[in-house]
Formats: C-alpha cells, structure tokens, sequence
C-alpha cells in the first residue's frame, strides 16, 4: 500500500521530453512561465496553449494526466476568475443584475488570468511527469552552482532534498504503523472536535518525531563512515551533459515565447 | 469459540493482488498459538484483521461469536484482543511510564482509580518495580524495559488474547529468554490467550501448544509441533528449517536411527540420545 | 605490525550533566589482514562502541587505535581510514542515503573524488559482488530488509576497503535475510578481506577465526570458536548463550558420551555421533 507510493507524479515514459537534460527544462520552464506574464492578447494565449499541447503530445502522456494537475488548483482559478469578474472596472458594461456588474475589463482580466494559472500548472507538471525526482534535485545543483560563491549553499540543498525523497516513504509507512500501534490501544484519530483531533495527534507525532530524529542520528554517521563531508572534491557518477538536442529545444522554445509575447 | 476467521481474504485495493487468501483460523480461549512463516507471507497482515485494524476484504472475523463489525465500537473489540506489534517500544510518548501504559486505559473511559490499578498490575505483569519506574520518562530506560512498558500498555486494558508480532526482535539472548518466559507465565498463570508471531522455530516449538505455518497469504500447515516439525521436507519447501536439535535427531533417523524426533527441550534430546548411545558412555566417576 | 592494532583502549560517555559512563575498559586487540573476528556481547557490553572506534567515528578516550599504522586520531588522514575500513551498520533503512540503488552504491566512490567512468566500473563490481545487478534502477525502500544491507555491503565494497566492521547487521533481519547478509559476508571474506563481526548471536560465529567476548565494556576471552563454545560457565555469566547444537554437545559429554568438543552443526554432531556406533 504504502509501499507503492510513488513521489512527485513521475511517469516513466520514452520520449524525447523525458530524455531532454534536467537543467535544459527547469530553464526552459522558468523562461516559459516569465513569458506567459508578458502575454497580453488572446491570441499569444492560443500559441502559448498550443505550445504545451504540442510538448504533451511529444512527451507521450495522456492530456488526462497534465489536467489532472489542475484539479487541486481549480478552486484557485475560478476564485481569482470571480473576483476580477466583478470587481474589476472598466469597459463597457456587460451585465448587470441587482448591485452585481460585470464590465468587459473584468471579464477579460478573468479569463485571462484564469487561463495564464491553467497554462503555468499545466506547464509546471509537465516539468514533474517527464523528470524524475532525482534528475530534478541533480538538475537544481548544477544550475545553482554558480550561486555558490554568494553563500547559497547549492550542493547541500540537493543533498537535501535527496534524503527529503529517500525517507519521505519510509516515514510515511512509519506513521501508518505508529497510528496502528496506538489505534490498537483505543487511540481514535477520527471523531471529535477539532481541538480533540488535533490533540489525538500527539501519540503519533512524538513518535514519528523520535524516530525521524534517530534515523537522522544514524544516517549521519553512515555517511561521514562512507566519506562524506559535504560537496567539496566530491564528483559524480552520472553527469549531466548538453546535447543537440537540448539546444534545438531551448531553440523552439525561445521563439515561441517571442512569438506569444508579441502576439 | 473465542477468535474464528471464516474464509477471510485481504487486500489493500481493488484490483491488487490479495495478501490473504481464504484464511479459516478459529482459537480457544487460553491457547498459545505461534505464527511462522517468512516475511511477506501474510502474517503481520493476518493479525491486523483479528482486532479490526484492517477489515478483511471478503470473508468474516468473528470474536466471542460476534462479527466485528456488530460490535458497538471498534475499542470493544481493540480491548479484547490486545495487539503489540513489532519494536513496540516505538510508539512511547508520554512524559513518563504511568501516562503511558495508562494511554489504553484512559481511551477505554475507566475511572482514575481503576486505571491506576490496572497500570499497576500491567507492570507487575511485565516484572517492571511500580513504585520505582512510574514517575520515569520511558525514554530514559533501557531497550529491553521500554519493550516491556510498551506491552505493560497493551496488558493494562486487561485483553483476553494477546497478540504479540516479532516480540523478541532486536532483544538479546537473555532479554529474549525473560520476555518469552513471562510470555509464558502469563498464558499459564494469568489464563490470558497468546498469538505470537516468531521467526525462532525452537521458540514456536517449545513455547506453543500450536503452530500455524502461513504461506503466500494461506495458512498452509497447522497443528502441534510435533505434527509440524514431522513436515521437515514441505517446511524446507517454503524456505522454513525445524529447530537445530530436531535437525539432529531427524538426520540421525536419516541414518537408521530409531530415535524420536517429536521432542523438542534439550533435555529430552540429550535423554533420548544417551539412551540410543548408553554403551559408548565411559563411567564417570 | 598488524593491520588493525588498539591498546589499552577505553572509552567513556559524557553527556550534559549526567555522570560519565564507562562503555569500555583496557581493551587491547590486535587484527591481521584477512582474518575475520567476532566480538560478542549482550546489549550494553560496549560493542557497538567498539566498532565505532574502527575507523574514527569515535576517537577513543584512553589508549590508541591504529589502522594500517595510522593513528584514527590523526585528522589529516582520517578520511584515507574511512576508506580503508568500511562499515555496515544495524538499521538497512537508516544507512541508505540515495532514492536508486545504483546512486547508493555510487554515494561512497563519489565522495572519494573518482572519475564518472571509474565510478559506474565499481557500481556495477559491487552490484554483481551482492548480486543485486538487477535492481540497479530499484528504489530501495522497495527491497526486503536482506536485500537492502546487501546494497548497504555494495555501496562499502564499491569503496575499495580492506576491512569492513559490522555492526550487528542481521539483528533486525527475518532468518532468511540473515542468510543472504551472511553468504555475502562469506563471499567477501574469500575475497580476501579482513572482516570485524559484530553480534549477540553466538550462532553466527561458527565460521569466525577469533572470537572476543565483551562484557561491560572488557574483554573477558579472546580464541577460536571451539574454545569460545567450550567455556560454558563464562559465556552464561555474560548473559550469552550457546548455541543449541555446541549446548546439547556440552551436555552430552558433562553425561559421559566420547564426544569431541568442537562439534558446531547438525551434519558434525551427527557424524561423530555415527563414528561412535
């Protein structure tokens, strides 16, 4: 059960998206959703829909899959939708029905922020489906390598985020075994007030806290055991490289960004 | 009848594979019964279904001849049947032993002067000093006592079978001994019933007056030790051994030997082989 | 000189205000290259400390540790120790650092500083090593308890060492992961390596050369195996236990029966039992 959680939504696919480098798609990604902000017609939104459409489809995933991810955003949108709607002013009067009014500027700065959050998540989880976590977090570490001489500390971040992933299953099945232990000492994690809810969390938190300490406690002592102190002088098995291909992405996706934002 | 699962199959979604497959189990009250089997075989699965943490996909568990769903509340049934599961001792929490092992109790709605009797009895149970421990941090004791409090908080809602999974993982040779012979006392002394999950097949065979062997979510063998350990070649099939000693005594029938092989103390082996080799004794004197 | 040498080693706690504790006493050991030692002792003997003393990860408070001639305090070489002598610790689950089982066994070599090409040469000896070739894309907290500390065992053999110390590796194992752990150890034995065994099993000693036993923190024997079983009265006020076959052994020959003392599995007691016919 536990066992089978998968983090991130990662689809393992062969595609080209899939194959692009790491570094190449968080910065593609990043110029992506820049450009979305400096769209101003509807036009550019029609390109820029088609561009993601065209990614999704080279990248062998169900539509399905990418709208999906809009799902926990959804009330987000329509939120942000409504209150442009009727709050925004300008334009000439579209509607209007008691002390509601809705006026074509609203409508239009709606809509299109309605559609910019649906492009940014759709394009966002693309970036999550086709890249695995671990390409992620190596992707992150090379590009914010350059920032290391201002203090960010680059390589301990991934490192991190690494562990992050290693240990998210392991206490996840961790806590499902400590809320059993305690449920099958009459513990109720479900009914109640709020405040009785939350206080029935303490069985199951200091635990898990505990435990999370101690494996902590003990994985720092198996990696200074294995040589490790921190990234200084340390190289790695798989290197990221750059080829043709990512450079002819990079291409495309550049020009379609200009081509959406002077639309 | 006091535990029956009838025909019980488990799995966790529709569409997985199931974990158990058609368990039929019924135990009596005042049994000791030892589960084995390897990881992955079902077993910790199957015990959850018996206290209602996990409710069986098709099949029914039945305690004193209710279904477990027909009870009012599923802590009825929790109290019942006590659970400890493996390295029980994770799941202390409470600032020191009383409020601990008083963690059941209190969920059960007793009165503070019940409760205080029960704690106090629980860890008499466990050998654990009342008077000295229940105003310590559970944290500071060592491993081999935060495993006792830990089940001290399982005994102190006064179940009527105590499931114990893996109890002596992780414990050494004496702390392992001390537990299983309290386990022991507890069964014989205090009447209370014992399923207990081990990977220590001379364990199973010289404390249980049953075994079930599971198998691939089915409870493939079941019966006394001697009827289980007589099985050599089937258990050796699954990846399972018998006890070293009945190791012994089978290969010395292997070789010709008439000696028993449905004994399983060490005393009764020594007896049995000296008997069998009473001539190539030189006197002692 | 040997390859691993302590004197007169002890080692004492201090945390906080709470009063020192003595977790070893006075302990002088001596190790050569390929030789495979076990120290056993019940919980609280010390040995866990102990092992922590092999390579550095604890310097010890009295006395001196010295690996291949270099002194563990020694800060400047302590990382040309860490490699020379790996560790493989209780917990599978806590010792695996990487979401993939080939990133893991690469971990080690990494921080060595090796090239990319002589990194995935080694992943892929230490993978065929353990015999886990086939999960290399695995993430590890889908394998069982064995198969995991056999990763944990390929991310130190990818490091080159010439000992590993184990640290009560089988201890939260079912029998058959304890199977695999000690086929592997085996294997690397053969190997050439000089293994250091930690456990309060004494079944899993049969095959050592020496054994040490601990308790409170001192060393009350060292010798081989056989003579480790045979001293009865001093393995049961160290709260160990023997081991049923050597145990029954011990009874039968307190009864009179001909037997050797050095009778450690079914398959022997049964042959010499035979002989005796």
């Amino acid at each position: 059960m536990l066992k089978n959680i998968t983090l991130g939504q990662f689809i393992l696919r062969d595609s080209l998206i899939h194959r692009l480098d790491p570094r190449m798609k968080i910065m593609i990604t990043m110029l992506i959703v820049i450009g979305l902000f400096f769209i101003g017609s509807f036009w550019g939104f029609l390109v820029a829909g088609g561009y993601i459409l065209t990614v999704i489809s080279l990248s062998h995933l169900s539509w399905k899959v990418v709208l999906r991810g809009l799902k926990p955003v959804m009330f987000i949108i329509i939120f942000t939708m409504v209150i442009h709607l009727f709050f925004t002013r300008g334009g000439v009067v579209l509607l209007e029905w008691g002390f509601l009014r809705i006026e074509s500027e609203g409508f239009f700065t709606g809509l299109f922020m309605a559609v910019r959050i649906m492009l940014l998540i759709s394009l966002t989880s693309l970036l999550t489906l086709t890249t695995s976590p671990i390409q992620l977090t190596d992707g992150l570490e090379y590009i914010l390598n350059p920032f290391r001489r201002f203090g960010l500390p680059a390589h301990e971040l991934a490192m991190m985020m690494t562990i992050a992933l290693r240990f998210i299953p392991t206490l996840l099945e961790e806590a499902d075994k400590i809320m059993k232990a305690q449920q099958a000492r009459g513990a109720d994690f479900e009914s109640g007030s709020i405040f009785r809810r939350a206080r029935s969390l303490v069985p199951l938190l200091v635990p898990l806290f505990l435990s999370a300490f101690r494996r902590a406690d003990d994985l720092a002592m198996a990696m200074e055991a294995r040589c490790y102190r921190g990234g200084e002088g340390r190289t790695r098995m798989k290197e990221l490289s750059m080829v043709g291909r990512d450079w002819m992405a990079l291409g495309f996706s550049a020009s379609f960004v200009l081509f959406f934002i002077i639309l | 009848m006091f535990v029956e699962l009838k025909d019980v199959y488990y799995r966790y979604q529709t569409g997985e594979d199931y974990i158990l497959k058609g368990i039929n189990l019924q135990i009596e009250k005042g049994e000791f019964v030892a589960l084995v089997g390897h990881t992955g075989s079902g077993k910790s699965t199957l015990v959850q279904t018996i206290n209602g943490l996990l409710r069986p996909s098709r099949g029914e568990v039945f305690i004193e001849g209710r279904e477990i769903g027909k009870w009012e509340s599923p802590i009825q049934v929790r109290k019942k049947v006590g659970l400890v599961f493996q390295y029980p001792e994770h799941q202390l929490f409470e600032e020191t032993v009383f409020k601990d092992i008083a963690f059941g109790p209190k969920n059960l709605g007793w009165s503070a002067q019940k409760i205080e009797e029960k704690v106090r009895q629980a860890m008499e149970f466990v050998q654990l000093d009342y008077e000295e421990l229940k105003e310590r941090s559970p944290f500071g004791l060592s491993g081999g006592q935060k495993r006792r409090v830990a089940i001290a908080g399982v005994l102190a809602m006064e179940p009527e079978l105590l499931i114990l999974d893996e109890p002596i993982a992780g414990l050494d040779p004496r702390g392992r001994r001390k537990l299983l012979d309290r386990i022991n006392w507890l069964n014989e002394e205090k009447g209370i019933s014992v399923l207990f999950i081990s990977h220590r097949m001379e364990d199973a065979a010289r404390r249980a007056g049953r075994l079930l062997v599971m198998n691939q979510g089915q409870i493939m063998l079941q019966g006394s030790p001697q009827e289980i350990f007589a099985q050599r070649d089937s258990l050796y099939e699954i990846g399972l051994e018998i006890p070293p000693l009945n190791e012994v005594l089978w290969q010395l029938r292997q070789k010709g030997y008439g000696v028993r092989t449905d004994i399983f103390s060490i005393e009764d082996v020594e007896e049995e082989i000296l008997q069998h080799w009473r001539g190539f004794r030189c006197s002692k004197i | 000189m040997a390859f691993i040498e302590m004197q007169e080693v002890g080692y004492t706690y201090k945390e906080g205000e709470e009063p020192p504790v003595t977790a070893l006493k006075n302990i002088d050991l001596e190790v050569e290259q390929g030789e495979m030692i076990a120290i056993i002792g019940p919980n609280g003997s010390g040995k866990s400390t102990l092992a922590k003393l092999f390579n550095g990860l604890f310097q010890p408070t009295t006395g001196r540790v010295t690996i291949g001639g270099l002194d563990t305090s020694n800060q400047d070489k302590i990382w040309e120790i860490r490699q020379q002598v790996g560790m493989v610790f209780q917990n599978p689950d806590n010792q695996l650092i990487a979401t993939m089982v080939e990133e893991e066994v690469a971990f080690g070599p990494e921080n060595l500083g090796l090239p990319p090409a002589a990194i995935r040469a080694r992943v892929e000896e230490a993978l065929q090593m353990v015999g886990l070739d086939e999960f290399r894309q695995a993430a590890p907290h889908h394998l069982s308890g064995g198969q995991k500390q056999r990763v944990a065992i390929a991310g130190i053999f990818a490091m080159r060492p010439d000992c590993i110390v184990f640290d009560e590796p089988t201890a939260m194992l079912d029998p058959m992961g304890r199977k695999e752990v000690m086929a592997t150890i085996q294997k690397l034995r053969s190997e050439g390596k000089t293994i250091i065994y930690i456990t309060h099993f004494m079944e899993e000693v049969v095959d050592c050369d020496r054994v040490i036993i601990l308790q409170e923190g001192e060393k009350i024997l060292e010798g081989t195996p056989q003579e480790a079983f045979q001293a009865r009265d001093l393995i049961k006020n160290a709260d160990l236990e023997l081991p049923e076959v050597p145990y029954l052994v011990y009874r039968l020959r307190e009864a009179g029966l001909q037997l050797p003392p050095n009778i450690l599995t079914p398959e022997s007691l049964v042959d010499k039992l035979c002989l005796l016919n």
